[in-house]
């Protein structure tokens, strides 16, 4: 079950979300990793997902 | 204020329309708007805090009606009205009055990107006693200021816990109002979901604020 933690950034401190890294992304390099990072996932409301086999990347 | 910005926990506003790749503007005026708003605050006749007063004050149904820029365009003209920089008059004509002086640009093309980058931090340097530490059990104020507030209602009278200290930092009720700007410390402050939402919430979530010292008081 997930805990949902909401941040709201009433003052002008703002946050940015580690996205966490995906499970079997053990042998991607840092580039292929920050290719897999979407807007979504780094405002925490999205995870970080593998691409799907045979997906056109 | 207590008006229709302060939307959180509100019912009825429908779905968040989710947007694919989102671009950060929508049509070309918007980014106009933005371009214009810099330009226009850097003669440093309002500060954020005005500024965001400026779109509460939007009366509620107007408000709802006008997409984000639009509210922003709408609260510059009054801003730059309040702050002598243009006429209601010129604005309704779209030329300037006969005689008026040329100005030199408080900031041109070429001193955005440097601008922008060094941004306008809220934070001060000095030395303000903290009254709450991490982990101290705190309620927030139950207040309804007539002014700008950055205490939403859906967290008024509710208990929550000092999460981390900030540091000091601008507080807005008063810098809004050109009431001076009353350094202090500003904390996170953890809430239960279930304080706010009630037993429907689950126990494991929680919402976190930004809370100046002037929102809180010791539980």
């Amino acid at each position: 079950m997930s805990k949902y933690v909401c941040v709201d950034s009433t003052a002008e401190v703002r946050y940015l979300v580690l996205p966490e890294r995906p499970a079997g992304s053990e042998k991607l390099g840092e580039e292929e990793l920050a290719g897999l990072v979407t807007r979504d996932a780094m405002v925490g409301v999205a995870k970080v997902n593998l691409p799907q086999p045979g997906a056109n990347l | 204020m207590n008006s229709v910005h302060d939307m959180g926990g509100m019912h009825g506003m429908g779905p968040i329309q989710y947007e694919k790749n989102q671009p950060v503007f929508h049509e070309p005026w918007e980014a106009q708007v933005f371009a214009l708003n810099l330009a226009m605050g850097a003669w440093r006749k309002w500060s954020i805090d005005a500024s965001r007063h400026a779109v509460e004050l939007i009366p509620a149904p107007e408000y709802l009606r006008m997409s984000y820029y639009e509210r922003w365009l709408h609260s510059l003209i009054e801003k730059m009205v309040k702050g002598g920089l243009v006429t209601r008059a010129e604005v309704e004509s779209g030329k300037s009055a006969p005689g008026s002086p040329r100005a030199t640009p408080a900031l041109i093309a070429g001193a955005v990107p440097g601008k922008l980058a060094k941004g306008n931090p809220a934070n001060r340097d000095v030395q303000v006693l903290a009254r709450f530490k991490a982990g101290q059990r705190v309620r927030a104020r139950n207040i309804h200021p007539a002014g700008h507030t950055r205490l939403p209602r859906y967290a008024r009278g509710k208990l929550g816990t000092i999460y981390l200290d900030h540091g000091v930092h601008v507080f807005p009720d008063t810098n809004a109002h050109s009431l001076g700007e009353n350094p202090q410390h500003l904390y996170s402050v953890r809430f239960a979901a279930r304080e706010l939402w009630g037993e429907q919430a689950s126990s494991r979530d929680a919402v976190y604020l930004d809370m100046w010292e002037d929102y809180i008081e010791c539980a």
